[in-house]
């Protein structure tokens, strides 16, 4: 005999029994592959198993309340919760050694935490894209959600992930092929901007699109009056107001998405030329070579187009790319380098984008919107920036110790000190610098140079440098306390 | 030839023709009266010994000496550690990179505080005129207990030596280790001779 069907009660204590318990093993499991990643030790810096240790603690709370805490209704939030927290894993497990340029995280890492604050943690690993990226901020996130569950505890959740130590966690992600590519991470500049600019955005973008929508709302309808077919369709006649208001809504619409990334990532390019300098334009100049440079923003999920953000950028370093006969800058050593920038500069007088732009009016006046706000809004994000990194880095007066890099590159020395003995490290931004300096002037005047031994031998030397100065920064001023203050060893 | 004192030592990190460089130097007194100490590097060469039973370095073809097969590298971060037990062979280096002038030569040794306690660091301890990079060791411990090591500590001395009518262009031409920044897999079937004995072709 057939049984009878369920009916909604009964299917409801069915399907909560299974939720429940599977639920809770999913849980569980991701516990289980939060706590094994940890285990690896195999980590450049702390940030992934801080990463992990969020995740594993995340999970604990999540599989010890779904067994009976959780209200039936709110156990596809676990799901969710679960189905979204799971693959964040995949940063820690990328992260390892094996997988980075470990030598050179540690003092990225460094950087960053200046330019935020020492509880911000940055996860650096590989994607196979050929692209760099920033995802989070993950911390956040993960509170976001869970205080909207009101039965989930969140002091005790903000005691167990050690929320005082760990304020947020980005991932800042970098081509697989190009790990120990180490000059062409001045790019990671870049995505570190994404933070600084991702508060502009949520701060201040809509106050200013606000003080000029009317205007460009203005401009658009204009357009699209002036240019609506002759021979609507007869209905489309009928409503002919209507129909021009619906095209002016959807344009001012695609305008400000355009203005907002445009802006968004022409910011960025700023903040990345005031932390490195030329090194950022360097490393974006060579990243864009493989891309056509004047592609209009509307085909290119509205980034502005590759010449429209290196002449941004080359223009903050004009001072870089001047001779100074007082100084003597530049130097025979940094010579080719800044040449080569001044080719990148000519690139950019070609106008080519500038058309690009100008052939449809979203475009357009996205662009006179962020041409207008640029200075004043650039200037407002490099004033986010701590003390520490408030002066922008010039080539121009770093050049010696820049050269005193160089030159031990030029004797296959690492470039981690100003000069030997000297007790002084360099710095990232400087043996960056260095690394593009050296390059370019060995592609300037060897010919034969650019094999794969020849950028091999360069990239060690630059990731030990890193390693060393990291190193000696850390370390070398409590070694050196101990050596004003205790008695020479018996041999 | 004779061993290169402090004030000789001093002087040769000073010239400006070919000086020599050990760099970074964190303490001053990692120059000695006769002697330069060097610290541990972070990364090591290990053994997969749960993989293969043994590995012929001999009597095969150039292309199947492969020691990555049975050796793997790990990197131990500053401030960690790596646990040598007793009878386990790790290839480790030297924190510091140094340029050796072509004048001269180099000759690497433990430190008897370490070798108190059963840890030999080198069994090819010469390093040639005009060689950059860091220094490679072979780390053991002879002794019955596992020793703990940390990257950053002082675990050799090198000593430098005058050499007699030095070459023009030393460490030149094919050598297969050139500016390691870390310990290097064994290169034996680039030896120039390898083909004539291990394969048989002589």
């Amino acid at each position: 005999m057939n049984s009878p069907p369920f009916s909604p009660s009964e299917e409801g204590i069915w399907n909560e029994q299974i939720r429940r318990r599977e639920l809770h093993r999913c849980a569980e499991t991701l516990v289980g592959l939060a706590e094994n990643v940890q285990l690896a030790e195999d980590f450049a810096s702390e940030a992934p198993k801080i990463l992990a240790k969020l995740i594993a603690e995340t999970a604990k709370m999540l599989a010890d309340l779904v067994k009976e805490i959780v209200p039936a209704q709110d156990l596809g939030q676990i799901n969710a919760l679960l189905v979204f927290i799971t693959p964040h894993l995949r940063y820690v497990e990328r992260a390892r050694v094996s997988q980075t340029p470990w030598s050179i995280v540690p003092s990225a890492e460094q950087l960053f935490k200046l330019g935020t604050n020492s509880k911000c943690h940055f996860v650096i690993r590989p994607s196979w894209a050929y692209n760099y990226s920033i995802i989070g901020e993950f911390v956040g996130a993960y509170q976001n959600c869970l205080s909207a569950l009101s039965w989930f505890p969140i002091a005790e959740w903000k005691e167990k992930v050690d929320l005082k130590n760990c304020a947020s966690i980005y991932c800042i992600s970098f081509p697989r092929i190009e790990r120990s590519n180490c000059l062409l991470h001045a790019n990671w500049g870049h995505e570190f901007g994404h933070i600084l600019v991702g508060k502009w955005v949520i701060d201040e973008f809509a106050k200013a699109w606000a003080s000029d929508e009317a205007a460009i709302k203005k401009q658009i309808e204009d357009h699209v009056k002036k240019n609506l077919p002759r021979n609507l369709p007869p209905v489309d006649s009928l409503f002919r107001e209507m129909v021009i208001q619906d095209i002016v809504a959807k344009e001012m619409r695609a305008t400000m998405e355009v203005a907002q990334q445009g802006l968004v990532e022409l910011l960025c390019d700023r903040v990345s030329v005031h932390i490195f300098g030329p090194s950022a334009i360097a490393a974006s100049l060579e990243f864009a070579a493989r891309f056509v440079l004047d592609v209009s923003p509307l085909q290119s999920s509205n980034y502005p187009p590759w010449r429209y953000r290196l002449r941004k950028m080359l223009q903050r370093c004009k001072s870089d790319l001047l001779e100074n006969r007082d100084t003597g800058y530049p130097k025979p050593e940094i010579n080719a380098f800044i040449e080569w920038l001044r080719i990148g500069q000519r690139l950019t007088e070609a106008k080519r984008d500038l058309e690009v732009i100008e052939l449809h009016s979203t475009t357009k006046e996205a662009y006179n919107f962020i041409d207008k706000h640029w200075e004043e809004v650039a200037e407002k994000v490099i004033s986010m920036l701590p003390p520490e990194l408030s002066k922008p880095y010039l080539l121009c007066e770093h050049e010696k110790a820049v050269v005193e890099l160089i030159k031990r590159l030029q004797r296959g020395i690492p470039p981690n000190e100003i000069s030997h003995l000297s007790r002084e490290p360099a710095s990232f931004q400087e043996i960056m610098s260095s690394a593009w300096a050296y390059k370019m002037g060995q592609i300037a005047n060897k010919p034969s140079w650019g094999g794969a031994d020849d950028f091999g031998l360069l990239f060690r030397l630059v990731l030990k440098g890193c390693e060393n100065s990291f190193v000696h920064s850390k370390w070398g001023k409590e070694i050196a306390k101990i050596d004003e203050h205790t008695v020479q060893e018996k041999p | 030839m004779s061993t290169l004192s402090k004030k000789s030592l001093e002087a040769c990190f000073k010239r400006r023709e070919d000086p020599l460089i050990m760099t970074p130097i964190l303490s001053k007194r990692q120059i000695g009266d006769v002697s330069l100490d060097v610290r541990l590097g972070n990364q090591f060469v290990v053994f997969r010994t749960h993989r293969f039973g043994i590995f012929e370095a001999i009597g095969q073809p150039k292309e199947k000496f492969q020691p990555r097969k049975i050796q793997e590298l790990q990197i131990i971060p500053f401030g960690d550690r790596l646990v040598l037990h007793p009878g386990v062979l790790v290839l480790a280096s030297t924190f510091e990179y140094v340029s050796i002038p072509k004048d001269l030569e180099c000759q690497i040794e433990g430190r008897s505080s370490w070798a108190r306690l059963g840890l030999q660091i080198a069994t090819a301890n010469s390093i040639e005129p005009g060689f950059k990079g860091v220094i490679t060791f072979e780390l053991s411990n002879v002794s019955t207990v596992p020793l703990t090591l940390v990257p950053g500590i002082r675990i050799a001395q090198l000593f430098l030596r005058k050499v007699h009518r030095p070459m023009k262009n030393p460490y030149s031409g094919d050598r297969k280790y050139r500016c390691p920044i870390g310990p290097e897999f064994s290169r034996l079937h680039e030896d120039y001779d390898w083909k004539i004995f291990s394969e048989g072709k002589g």
